[in-house]
């Protein structure tokens, strides 16, 4: 803009803000971080297109800021930032997977995976009955752990996308029932041939597969969340506990 | 001008404007290109903050939110860790503009 066209110095106060907020609420933007964002750039616009014009009111500048928009209206911008937390949380599951794979760790894996294999094998049914309600166990307390976290939110029935991008506690929940089934199989029906080393075999990895995910939920992924939050959310308060 | 030209060039118009300036925010980056390029290019909200988010995302620039005028506004900078990888995309637009002025204006080159 040039200098000569300022009119005046108007910045929005807090109602207009707030009238902001609503209005990308109604356009279907429903995550709070998001808002943020989209309502600065609205704000900067308007009061642009206000302090060339002493005779635009607040409402005109934003018919004419959110005209320049595509018919979608944030839609586009949204699904974006969807986009790149989908890439940020994938990222840090690769991070996690290759400190497994890339350090001494391995041998902690390898560890798990043969007392497993051993317990399963030697003692059979029992030894895959105990494992498969300790992995149902943990899982209900990750579910827990993940309910305690985000309670807040919860309660307040408060949207943000940097929480609901946390796929971690939903996959949580999609892994119990299948542990539940894994536990009632393995009780009941005996399925898992215990005599066949292969089906052992299989059997153990995905258990210590599923406990090295878990392990992950409640420590690094939580603590990458928390790390996310306190350095890029920090504005927004009361996030997560 | 025709938008499709600028928008494989967005990627670099954004890094070199965030190289020279320190720090900026979304808005002042559109008004910031508008006024460069005398209003030849209009960067749309549409396109740059998809690029914002992909440069977030890959860890090319970190972004800090700070109160301003009573909103929160997120300013972004170049990660300091990516300076080189930044550096050598540029140095690549570079040479790819030097070509399309030997093509199209040879007597320039």
């Amino acid at each position: 803009m040039a200098i000569d066209d300022i009119k005046r110095n108007l910045i929005l106060n807090e109602e207009e803000i707030s009238k902001l907020f609503t209005f990308v609420r109604s356009k279907g933007v429903r995550y709070i971080d998001v808002s943020h964002e989209i309502v600065d750039h609205l704000a900067s616009a308007i009061e642009e297109q206000m302090n060339k014009s002493e005779t635009l009111t607040f409402e005109q500048a934003l018919s004419q800021v959110y005209s320049v928009f595509p018919i979608t209206g944030f839609y586009h911008f949204v699904q974006e930032k969807e986009k790149a937390l989908s890439k940020f949380w994938y990222k840090v599951i690769k991070d996690y997977a290759v400190s497994y794979v890339n350090s001494p760790k391995i041998l902690i894996l390898i560890g798990l995976l043969a007392t497993i294999f051993s317990a399963v094998y030697v003692f059979g049914q029992t030894a895959a009955v105990t494992v498969s309600f300790v992995a149902f166990l943990l899982n209900l307390y990750y579910i827990y752990s993940d309910y305690k976290y985000f309670k807040n939110l919860i309660v307040k029935k408060e949207e943000y996308l940097i929480f609901n991008s946390y796929y971690f506690r939903f996959v949580n929940v999609f892994f119990a029932p299948f542990l539940l089934f894994s536990f009632i199989e393995s009780s009941f029906f005996t399925r898992i041939n215990l005599a066949s080393p292969i089906q052992v075999i299989l059997f153990s990895t995905i258990i210590t597969l599923y406990l090295l995910w878990s392990y992950g939920c409640l420590t690094y992924f939580k603590e990458r969340l928390s790390q996310e939050v306190k350095t890029n959310y920090k504005h927004l308060n009361n996030l997560g506990n | 001008m025709n938008p499709k030209l600028l928008h494989g060039n967005l990627e670099p118009i954004v890094i070199k404007l965030l190289l020279e300036q320190g720090e900026l925010y979304g808005y002042e980056i559109t008004t910031l290109v508008k006024g460069i390029s005398n209003m030849k290019l209009v960067l749309t909200e549409g396109a740059l903050y998809p690029i914002l988010h992909k440069l977030e995302a890959k860890g090319t620039i970190t972004s800090e939110t700070r109160k301003v005028d009573n909103r929160f506004r997120k300013y972004y900078r170049l990660s300091p860790d990516k300076k080189k990888e930044t550096t050598a995309q540029l140095a690549e637009m570079d040479q790819y503009i030097q070509t399309l002025i030997h093509i199209f204006n040879p007597k320039l080159t």
